[in-house]
């Protein structure tokens, strides 16, 4: 039996466009928009922990605004709890936030630098219709242990906090409504390894306590690795690969996903001697190519995958795994230490007589 | 000064909470003035100003024994005991006119200063925070900043001057005249101070969390906004004078010897061409502006670091970067899980 | 034993700040050989910045002063060399490369002048007074030809969208003698039909071109010794690695000597020959990368290299080091990691603090605590 999903994202679409120069529309040139996300699948069950990985440009960070409703998406479907989270507006939509929080990447812009700690972390508890100053402050003194916090620092100011304990209170902010869903969006990025290390284990910890799901937005394919049930690989607005974290981070199907964990450095000095072989920038998301978005930078690109856009499809052998590749059968088995190579490199002419 | 909203523990009704934040407001500006001793001077000047017009009008016989225009007998006297600044023509304790003027110089520079901020200020937060592409806040912003613009296209000064000739003399024809030419500045600044803010994460979290959009322009943008702008406000607060008493200098603005105002007195005491003769007649005026101005720029500038919670860390002495140390690190409990260490070795992610 | 290009001897750098003074750095020491890359790993606050930029005396010095120590590079102790008379040592003596490119790059200058521009230096230089000896060989060695690029996905061009209707030849109408030079350093690292980013700015390229143009521009110099603050934090994971196969392929082909500073312990061990670990402001334990990866003689060193993830969620909760960072302004006496340390004993918390010694038998893994030789016994 199939427990139904908490968040249901269907081809959820969310495009910015551009602004037209006054050349633009007396040149007669199309309206251009930016597809961040583009045509993006993905469902969360309550109490799991879905991982999101992609680099920058890669459209994480919006698919999980457009989740947390903080955007409006520009298509496709969003169903939170079976019911249609994209209809809810106004007043309506201000109850239903409890559901869903977020914690945001910058520790330093996301609390107000004016406000005191009582006041920031009980924000959401009075926006949801608790006035009562005292209440107010009696549940974050509660909650700031769950955090790894004194409950005495209730009447601090944040900048007296380091980037670790910012990034507590945010994550006690995000807690204070009990919602279903955080949306923790680079948590660890400013952090050092050993905070790291703390803050994914409270976030461990906490989700055995009570039952909050996690979408987990981040680069750091470690943190994925440790805290994550599931995980979502996206490229340019689009999922390349998901699934269960244990088969994606060691049989990775998608040629990106298989260059992302080949070039994600390793404290183990015998890698001195590799090579990462993968080139290129991300391209722009402006006018995506068609076909597959990774084209471009694939080593393994055929003519195919310039012109057909491959699906999110099972392929047999790895059940639950999906993977939006043509080749994806025939590049299986080839493992990401094999996009780094230990040979020589090319090396080009140094300036002559200079 | 932080509003009496953000105070202390819960259970104080709101008469204790104010005197508790007014309380800790004091120690951290008597902080501030003891790090800064210019700050000090203006915020002492700027005091004994404050007080000197409020005496001069509940009762003005502490500060002089004269009464307004009171003829002394003494006619073009230099300074001595009795006559601090001497007297002029009509035999008028300059000192005395000097103090009575006070009151309304600074009457009408506040209000000049508060209307712009208070004006401009809104139609700054209106331009910056409600501009979103396409949409009818979005026009709105436009309009209002290609009026500021027009506005400030002119030299404030001289647009003053021509409105002030038109309207003709008296304290509301000047108060006007150069509000008219002053509400622009506190536009751009609080639009561009609202569109620093308004993009910040923690604006974001608070609607995340189901904040209605009235109270985060409140709580979030007014509260941030605010800091930068009381400052330019106490230092504006010279200028304006500065401006008025221009005005006040050619010839427009009020009438001396019927108002007693800084600007006109000077210009009076020029026109009698007796200034070779008599100079100390306009050092009373002089000398006023240039404290008044003095104190205000002053104290503007120590506000700064009073307003903004950050800045009172490096008062407190902490070491450079990082919390304070006089925050206990054990805000952050240590009772952390170290954790127990795994036996099976760990899988290599690439390999 | 060949001369080492920097000898750091017991450098202390403090900062005066208002009436406090506080010791961001303390007696630290340490060898660069030439060719050598020296990675300093430690985490936020640990002061491998401020001594990375210490060394070429980029600190700025009111509220920044050398508290003590010499750092020796080619005969000269930095320490003592007056302000006015370093900028004659930065660039082709010590270079440096920073985290983020944008800070480091002029924003209002095209790439093509800001290259010229190092180039130029170097030329008038070396044709006026050398500070480098003139005897000892060049970094570079052109003992081998071109060699042709394989595979056809490496590293492919890289130009923004919509650049190529912009390029335009104004620019170079300053200095057109060295753009063929220009050129070849921006192949040099990488960079294919450079003629394309000549002349663009710095914003319009992405965070790995510009980081490639960073290391053109101080390469062009050919420092003795090049500093690297974090130069691949602020990238992304896939141009991280573009950036460090660069770094790592030059390496091999310049052999000037770099002294690498990242928070990165992955990165660090792809490109380290010699790693140093700092904490709080003291080094506490430098050796051979693979030695100090493989067996760590500090418990610092150790509980970081636990620390970083590498398991799954049903492995158990990660390990992590109690306690929070020591704060540089009031450190704790003796051995500043005590607090934290599970090996911590009296002596420990009493000064002075444990000086950097080398096993018995490895003298060159040296390790800044009384019980070296225990910390492999910690779980």
């Amino acid at each position: 039996m199939t427990t139904p999903p908490l968040v249901e994202a269907i081809d959820l679409e969310k495009e910015f466009p551009l602004t037209r120069t006054a050349g633009d529309v007396l040149a007669g040139r199309p309206r251009r928009a930016i597809r961040a996300v583009d045509g993006v699948s993905l469902s969360i069950l309550p109490g799991e922990t879905v991982g999101l990985i992609g680099e920058s440009g890669s459209g994480k960070t919006t698919l999980g605004w457009l989740i947390a409703r903080l955007h409006d998406a520009t298509g496709g479907a969003l169903r939170f709890d079976g019911a249609d989270l994209l209809a809810l507006q106004g007043p309506a939509l201000r109850r239903w936030r409890r559901n869903v929080q977020v914690v945001f990447q910058d520790p330093v812009g996301s609390l107000d630098p004016r406000l005191r700690v009582w006041q920031i972390v009980g924000e959401p508890i009075r926006a949801q219709g608790e006035h009562s100053r005292r209440v107010v402050r009696a549940r974050v003194r509660e909650l700031l242990p769950t955090v790894g916090l004194s409950p005495d620092c209730v009447d601090q100011y944040p900048h007296e906090f380091s980037g670790g304990g910012r990034q507590r209170l945010s994550l006690a902010r995000a807690l204070s409504v009990d919602p279903r869903l955080i949306v923790l969006d680079e948590p660890t990025s400013s952090l050092d390894v050993a905070v790291q290390a703390q803050i994914l284990n409270r976030l461990v910890e906490l989700q055995r306590e009570r039952p909050v799901a996690y979408l987990l937005i981040t680069h750091n394919v470690a943190a994925v690795r440790f805290a994550a049930d599931r995980v979502a690989v996206m490229y340019l607005g689009r999922l390349v690969e998901v699934g269960a974290v244990r088969a994606v981070l060691e049989t990775p199907l998608h040629p990106y996903t298989k260059a992302l964990l080949a070039a994600v450095p390793v404290a183990d000095a015998r890698r001195r001697r590799t090579r990462f072989r993968i080139g290129g920038d991300v391209p722009s998301l402006i006018d995506p190519p068609p076909g597959c978005r990774f084209a471009p930078r694939c080593p393994f690109v055929i003519d195919q995958c310039r012109t057909v856009y491959p699906m999110l499809r099972e392929i047999p052998g790895a059940p639950g795994q999906l993977v939006a590749c043509h080749r994806a059968e025939e590049v299986r088995n080839v493992r990401p230490a094999e996009l780094l190579s230990t040979g020589e490199a090319p090396s080009a002419t140094p300036p002559a007589g200079v | 000064m932080e509003p009496p909203s953000s105070s202390g523990s819960g259970n104080a009704g709101p008469p204790r909470r104010i005197l508790r934040t007014a309380f800790r407001s004091a120690r951290t500006l008597w902080g501030v003035l003891r790090a800064n001793p210019l700050t000090l001077v203006g915020f002492v000047l700027v005091v004994i100003i404050g007080l000197a017009a409020l005496t001069m009008v509940a009762a003005p016989h502490l500060l002089t024994q004269y009464n307004p225009r009171q003829l002394t007998g003494d006619y073009s006297a230099s300074p001595s005991w009795q006559h601090p600044l001497g007297t002029d023509t009509g035999g008028y304790d300059i000192f005395a006119e000097t103090l009575y003027a006070l009151p309304l110089d600074l009457a009408i520079a506040f209000a000049i200063a508060g209307a712009a901020m208070l004006g401009g200020g809104a139609l700054g937060l209106i331009a910056g925070y409600w501009d979103r592409p396409r949409s009818v806040g979005g026009a709105v912003s436009v309009v209002i900043l290609r009026i500021t613009d027009i506005f400030l296209a002119f030299p404030s000064l001289i647009l003053a001057l021509a409105i002030a000739v038109s309207l003709g003399r008296g304290a509301w024809q000047l108060i006007v005249a150069i509000l008219v030419t002053w509400w622009p500045y506190y536009t751009r600044l609080v639009r561009g101070e609202t569109l620093a803010v308004k993009h910040l994460p923690y604006v974001t979290a608070a609607r995340a969390a189901g904040v209605t959009e009235p109270r985060i322009v409140l709580r979030h943008v007014l509260r941030n906004v605010l800091e930068p702008v009381v400052v330019y406000f106490t230092l504006d607060v010279g200028t304006v004078l500065v401006t008025l008493s221009t005005i006040g200098f050619v010839g427009l603005g009020l009438n001396y010897p019927q108002t007693a105002e800084w600007g006109s007195m000077i210009s009076f005491y020029q026109t009698e061409g007796l200034i070779t003769a008599y100079p100390w007649t306009v050092f009373g005026p002089g000398l006023a502006i240039f404290v008044t101005v003095l104190a205000f720029s002053l104290l503007g500038d120590g506000l700064r670091d009073v307003l903004d919670p950050r800045s009172r860390r490096v008062l407190a002495g902490a070491g450079v970067g990082g919390p304070s140390s006089t925050s206990p690190q054990a805000t952050e409990l240590s009772a952390e899980p170290v954790g127990v260490v795994p036996v099976v070795p760990v899988a290599e992610p690439a390999a | 034993m060949t001369e080492p290009v920097v000898s750091i001897e017991g450098l202390s750098i403090d900062y005066v700040v208002g009436a406090g003074r506080f010791r961001a750095v303390s007696d630290l020491s340490l060898d660069i050989a030439p060719g050598q890359v020296v990675g300093i790993v430690g985490e936020t606050g640990c002061g491998k910045s401020t001594l990375a930029q210490a060394i070429p005396r980029l600190l700025p010095e009111p509220p920044a002063t050398i508290g003590g120590g010499s750092i020796r590079f080619q005969g000269i102790d930095l320490v003592k060399v007056p302000q006015w008379k370093m900028p004659a040592i930065r660039g082709t003596g010590i270079n440096m490369i920073f985290q983020e490119p944008l800070n480091s790059l002029n924003p209002a200058y095209r790439i093509y002048d800001q290259i010229a521009e190092a180039v130029r230096i170097r030329q008038a230089r070396e044709a006026g007074r050398p500070v480098v000896d003139p005897r000892t060989p060049p970094p570079f060695d052109y003992a081998h030809g071109p060699r042709p690029t394989t595979g056809e996905s490496m590293l492919r061009p890289v130009v923004p969208v919509g650049t190529e209707e912009k390029v335009r030849r104004r620019s170079l109408r300053r200095h057109p003698e060295l753009y063929e030079d220009v050129l070849e350093y921006l192949r040099l690292v990488r960079i294919n039909d450079p003629e394309t980013i000549l002349n663009l700015y710095p914003h319009e390229l992405s965070g790995g071109m510009r980081q490639r143009v960073m290391i053109a521009m101080a390469l062009s110099e050919r420092p003795a010794l090049l500093i690297a603050d974090e130069p691949t934090s602020a990238l992304d994971v896939t141009i991280q690695a573009q950036v460090l196969t660069l770094m790592k392929e030059l390496i091999e082909e310049i052999r000037t000597s770099i002294l690498f500073i990242s928070h990165d312990l992955g990165v660090i061990a792809e490109t380290a020959d010699v790693l140093g670990v700092m904490y709080a402001g003291r080094l506490v334990e430098f050796g051979p990368v693979a030695e100090v990866f493989e067996s760590p003689r500090h418990p610092y060193t150790k509980a970081l290299l636990r620390a970083a993830p590498t398991r799954y969620k049903s492995d158990g909760p990660l390990t992590s080091i109690p306690g929070s960072v020591a704060d540089i302004a009031h450190p704790p006496p003796g051995c500043r990691f005590h607090p934290r340390c599970p090996l911590a004993q009296s002596v420990c918390r009493s000064d002075p603090a444990p000086r950097l010694l080398g096993a018995p038998d490895r003298e060159e893994h040296r390790s800044a605590c009384h019980f070296a030789d225990e910390v492999a016994k910690i779980p």
